[in-house]
């Protein structure tokens, strides 16, 4: 966590029962991508996105002690390079929950079941349109591969913020066996870690994103005049960046925990345990509180803020997606 | 990233069986009381046998004056208060010990002053309370505009002016009390004074009757022609005017405690969430049926939020402990949980209508209860601008 750092230079190295430090573990992926995030903050989609598949990070994760790090390392990174270039950085890291979960190697994404386990969806990130990423569909005790007989099948362009995202949803007709669909099975801890990486990379792109919503506001609200003053002096204007800070200290922490799997009195660790409900509210609060900083400028193409806005909804849709898909109830291919 | 309070609690008991009877002692004898002690706007004295009094006096006090391992660190300090939280947060506010008046001795204070403050509170039979006294009728945020001042008349200063708001300030043996050498000079000319209670010229003028955290004795303190020896002054040496900045005195205070007040408030919303799951399972919800879905949804959302806010609040903790700046960090801890806390009473109010009205009922005494933690120790208009002004930079 860069903010305690930066901040706590005296710590002891012996294990506490409490220490914000961030896992041991990631810190030399982190040192790796950090000159990668500066390099990609201010660029186009596709260079970004080659400057992040440089960290090759599927042939890294298995280096982490099996399965169990490679969320946390998912998340730190998905934060880092996220608050750099958030598309690039979904558009870099989509496939590797794919890799965490050991799908075949031809699969680079797979559409995840809604509650009803007819219909699945997938959030594409579209890097190349001539090449277009392989689908699968996967769900707790299977995966099929696509395109297969027997669904319906349809297609949005443009994903909210994301101009060249599209969302992919597919449906089976109530006749159609697991058979006839081509499902083969998946072991549960590797639809668990699928679900576990999708969720600790979307919850680790929210707060990049909403990271960098906080640090633009502030850095506009430093700069922009009124009534004779930069508008960080007038009170209205520093409770609301209070409050941004707030929130985003209190989002982070929070997904943290739950990636990292730290249990507060009274919570139970896991991603599968966060609260969607929360998470989509202290994202909108900050989203929201952001835009309202720079006001009209915040509106309108240019500034990052409006951007950021609408690709902090589309994640929040994505990561309740996840979450749904995660229940323990969760539907069969 | 590592959070694991049992781990502390295990660490607690380990290091330092002598206090952990203390801690099971409030666990079980706190509960019981809470309801009365609001009631009265006292603790009833049949808690004081049931309590390690010698111990219950040190907490909140470093081990080397004689304090209990129990508090030893703020980390410790906020596992263990978010517990007794669980329980009560209101009562444990009222609780005995030097409480917020440790920090500015420690900051300030001298080697001899610090060892002649705590010794106070070794040792006794009966509860010894310490005050912190900054507040003024005229003004609790500005604290640096203070009127109540100081003279130096020879060797002694003599204090005039008025205190309010002053937790267990009617029954403290001891209030360590801000005052300014001279108004007009801003917040270098104050200073703190350890004033005991029976100083002539200092007078309990009366004990407000509070909303909520009744227990906790909220007091008027006067100080008329109140004669003080220059070496009640913290941090002063004998020597010629020494330039002691008690302002910071008073943060050290904040710093010190708002982790622990935010983790005991943390402790109270997990407490109450905890106590509404168990009425809705047990069928008591005051909501039509399909409603009770719903509710027990948003409790899950509060958990959530509890759930940032115990980090923040152990994140100062741990900060602190680390001897890095924490202000901020504390500020973020006090205005999150004095927020959830009362946006929680709010919904709970919501959620058990009749329970809320009912005096006596635990949703009805938190909903009092949790709009204080929005004033005291700063209120949170006052951290939104100590962040803000943070992290601009
Ligand atoms: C239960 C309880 C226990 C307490 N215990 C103690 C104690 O032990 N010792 C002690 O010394 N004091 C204590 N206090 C006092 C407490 O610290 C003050 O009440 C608090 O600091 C606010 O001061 P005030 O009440 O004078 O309000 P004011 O300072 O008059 O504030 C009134 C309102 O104006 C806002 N405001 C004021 N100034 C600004 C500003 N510059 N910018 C924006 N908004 C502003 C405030 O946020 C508040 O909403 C306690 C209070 C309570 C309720």
């Amino acid at each position: 966590m860069s903010f305690v750092e930066t901040h706590v230079t005296s710590l002891d190295s012996s294990p506490s029962p409490v220490d914000f430090r961030c896992a041991p573990v990631v810190e030399p992926f982190l040192g790796a991508a950090r000159p990668i995030a500066s390099a990609i903050r201010d660029i186009g989609g596709a260079e970004a996105v080659s400057h992040i598949q440089q960290l090759e990070l599927a042939s890294v994760l298995p280096e982490l002690e099996r399965r169990a790090d490679a969320p946390v390392l998912l998340f730190h990174l998905a934060e880092l390079l996220g608050h750099a270039n958030l598309a690039a950085a979904w558009q870099g890291l989509s496939g590797i929950p794919a890799r965490a979960a050991e799908l075949p190697a031809s699969v680079d994404l797979a559409a995840l079941p809604d509650a009803t386990g007819t219909r699945w969806t997938a959030w594409l990130p579209v890097v190349d349109a001539a090449r277009p990423p392989s689908l699968a569909l996967a769900g707790p005790r299977g995966w099929a591969p696509l395109p297969a007989q027997g669904l319906t099948h349809s297609r949005v362009s443009g994903l909210l913020g994301f101009a060249r995202g599209e969302v992919l949803t597919w449906s089976t007709e109530p006749s159609v066996t697991p058979e006839e669909l081509g499902v083969q099975s998946l072991a549960p801890e590797s639809w668990s870690a699928l679900v576990r990486a999708q969720l600790a990379l979307l919850s680790g792109l929210l707060v990049g994103a909403t990271r960098r919503l906080v640090d633009e506001a502030y850095a506009y609200a430093k700069t922009r005049q009124s009534a004779g003053k930069s508008i960080n002096q007038h009170q209205a204007v520093a409770l609301r960046l209070a409050d941004l800070a707030l929130h985003q200290e209190a989002l982070s922490l929070y997904l943290t925990a739950r990636v990292e799997e730290c249990r507060p009195p009274g919570m139970r660790g896991g991603p599968e345990s966060l609260s969607a409900g929360y998470v989509v509210e202290l994202a909108f609060r900050i989203a929201r509180d952001a835009v309202q900083t720079a006001a009209g400028h915040g509106y309108v193409e240019g500034l990052p803020f409006r951007r950021l806005f609408e690709q902090v909804r589309t994640l929040t849709v994505m990561l309740q997606g996840t979450k749904a898909a995660a229940e323990p109830v969760s539907p069969v291919p | 990233m590592r959070i694991d309070p049992e781990a502390v609690l295990e660490e607690i008991r380990r290091d330092d069986p002598e206090s952990w009877p203390l801690f099971e002692a409030m666990q079980r004898h706190i509960p019981p009381i809470a309801a009365r002690a609001d009631a009265d706007a006292e603790i009833p004295p049949e808690f004081w046998p049931l309590v390690p009094v010698d111990l219950q006096n040190r907490v909140n006090m470093p081990p080397q004056y004689g304090g209990v391992v129990l508090t030893a660190t703020a980390v410790r300090r906020a596992v263990v208060f978010e517990r007794i939280g669980r329980l009560c947060p209101a009562l444990p506010i009222g609780l005995p010990g030097p409480g917020l008046s440790a920090p500015p001795v420690l900051a300030l204070g001298t080697e001899e002053q610090k060892v002649a403050y705590f010794n106070r509170f070794l040792g006794q039979t009966r509860p010894v309370w310490g005050a912190f006294a900054i507040t003024e009728p005229q003004g609790g945020s500005d604290a640096a505009a203070m009127r109540t001042v100081a003279t130096r008349d020879g060797t002694d200063y003599v204090l005039n002016g008025t205190k309010c708001f002053i937790t267990s300030g009617g029954r403290a043996d001891v209030v360590v009390v801000f005052a300014s050498l001279d108004p007009n000079k801003g917040r270098f000319a104050i200073r703190a004074f350890v004033v005991p209670r029976d100083t002539p010229g200092f007078a309990v003028d009366r004990c407000e009757d509070m909303m909520g955290l009744r227990a906790s004795q909220l007091a008027t303190l006067s100080f008329t022609d109140c004669r003080l020896p220059a070496s009640s002054m913290l941090g002063h040496t004998g020597k010629r005017g020494p330039h002691v900045d008690a302002f910071t005195g008073a943060q050290a205070s904040w710093d010190y405690m708002r982790p622990v007040l935010s983790s005991l408030i943390n402790g109270g919303c997990l407490g109450m969430v905890e106590y509404a799951e168990q009425c809705l399972a047990e069928g008591e919800a005051e909501l039509p049926r399909a409603k009770v879905e719903q509710a027990r949804e948003e409790l899950g959302v509060f958990r959530a939020r509890i759930s940032s806010s115990q980090m923040l609040a152990l994140r100062a903790a741990w900060k602190f402990d680390a001897g890095g700046r924490a202000s901020t960090d504390a500020s973020l801890a006090k205005a999150f949980a004095s927020t959830v806390s009362m946006e929680l009473a709010h919904k709970l109010a919501a959620m058990f209508p009749v329970k809320a009205a009912t005096a006596g009922d635990r949703i009805e005494k938190f909903y009092r209860d949790a709009k204080a933690f929005d004033i005291l120790e700063g209120t949170g208009d006052m951290q939104r601008l100590m962040i803000a002004r943070a992290y601009e930079h």
